[in-house]
């Protein structure tokens, strides 16, 4: 019932909660099939074979660029993806849960939530956000439906697995002689430079093309088409966590 | 565009320029530049050195900026010192304060008006529903 894919790692620390993961998997009695990525195999394979082996659990254990290259090939598939998080990260805030053993509870009670992904035309997929981040500000146009068509400037991108877009230049306040005397004399920041909004696409081009980051690696390069693909995931979260699209 | 009831709501930034409608079922703030609709089912915020080129519609609407069009408010309306409006405005409830530029036509439906309005459209029903009664009967 159950496919277990560990991320690969070399470090000894890793390959220990590796172990310990394993022994509270066996005590809960979630033991399935463990499979590690290798260069001849990637996680994109492996997950291919275990929807192919017709498991209905596919838990990824690792990081999220693991468990985001999972996530990607369950979008619109009927197994479920399960999630244990190494680390506290976007993912772990998703589902709900503090630590692996929380993570591992929530995988036996089963819990399920039905998210959103956003592809990236023309075939990337990610569950978590997806950013941009320079030092100098630059000149954005964007789409947001076929409604709005804006330009402005920021530093900072961020779109979010529910195409929440994030717009920041806030960046570029903190430089400047006038910043030193604002400071001085008191005056507050102003935070009017960030910019919020919420479409079911969104297309972004910049003058040189930048590239587009989901969890360290980069995935796309501007121009790039953002498409919200509602309900495309069902996900295992944390018993306690208050749930949208709850289905249990 | 934005019909998200749940999520938050729209910010427009200061040195963000938007053309089209701008649409949100939450609160909608603009410090930079809009042209074209703006419509909230709750609150729309025009902030200080913003600027709107089209029609705002919102259960409640506050300017600190310059709206260029007509602003409808279902409820309140608030036009602030540095605030300036060139159209005309239609809300129950409006406050201009001192410093404040309104250029245009102000309607403010009142309560009685707005019965009135309501019973007139009964009486006009009634009416469309005798005559239709009538209509059936000359049929038969």
């Amino acid at each position: 019932m159950y496919y277990y894919i560990f991320e690969q790692t070399k470090k000894k620390r890793v390959a220990r909660t590796y172990e310990k993961i394993k022994d509270q998997l066996t005590d809960l009695g979630i033991t399935g099939e463990i499979v590690t990525p290798s260069p001849a195999r990637t996680t994109e394979e492996l997950t291919a074979i275990g929807l192919q082996k017709g498991y209905s659990t596919i838990v990824g254990v690792g990081s999220s660029q693991h468990i985001n290259k999972i996530a990607s090939q369950l979008e619109g598939q009927k197994a479920v993806l399960g999630v244990i998080p190494l680390t506290s990260s976007t993912v772990s805030q998703m589902i709900g849960v503090s630590d692996i053993k929380s993570a591992c509870e929530a995988l036996r009670f089963r819990k399920l939530e039905e998210i959103d992904l956003v592809l990236i035309e023309p075939n990337k997929y990610y569950l978590t956000q997806a950013e941009i981040h320079i030092t100098k500000p630059q000149e954005l146009y964007f789409e947001l439906g076929s409604l709005v068509v804006g330009r402005g400037y920021f530093t900072d991108l961020t779109i979010t697995h529910d195409l929440n877009f994030y717009l920041d230049n806030t960046k570029t306040q903190g430089a400047g002689l006038g910043n030193f005397w604002g400071w001085l004399w008191g005056k507050k920041k102003s935070s009017n430079n960030f910019s919020h909004f919420h479409s079911r696409r969104i297309k972004i081009e910049t003058v040189e093309p930048l590239p587009i980051i989901v969890n360290g690696e980069v995935v796309a390069k501007t121009p790039a088409v953002f498409h919200l693909k509602q309900k495309a995931l069902k996900l295992i979260v944390a018993r306690s966590k208050l749930a949208q699209g709850d289905l249990t | 565009m934005n019909k998200n009831v749940s999520g938050p709501g729209t910010i427009v930034g200061a040195n963000v320029k938007l053309t089209g409608t701008l649409k949100d079922g939450n609160e909608i703030v603009v410090h930079g530049r809009v042209e074209g609709e703006v419509i909230s089912d709750k609150m729309v915020t025009v902030a200080e050195n913003a600027l709107v080129k089209g029609p705002v519609t919102a259960q409640i609407i506050s300017v600190a900026g310059t709206i260029r069009g007509s602003v409808t408010a279902a409820d309140k309306m608030e036009i602030l010192p540095t605030g300036k409006i060139y159209g005309s405005i239609a809300a129950k409830d409006i406050s201009i304060r001192s410093g404040a530029i309104f250029v245009g036509k102000c309607t403010m439906p009142d309560k009685e008006e707005v019965a009135g309005e309501e019973e007139e459209k009964e009486g006009e029903t009634k009416e469309t529903a005798e005559k239709k009664e009538e209509e059936a009967f000359e049929v038969e």
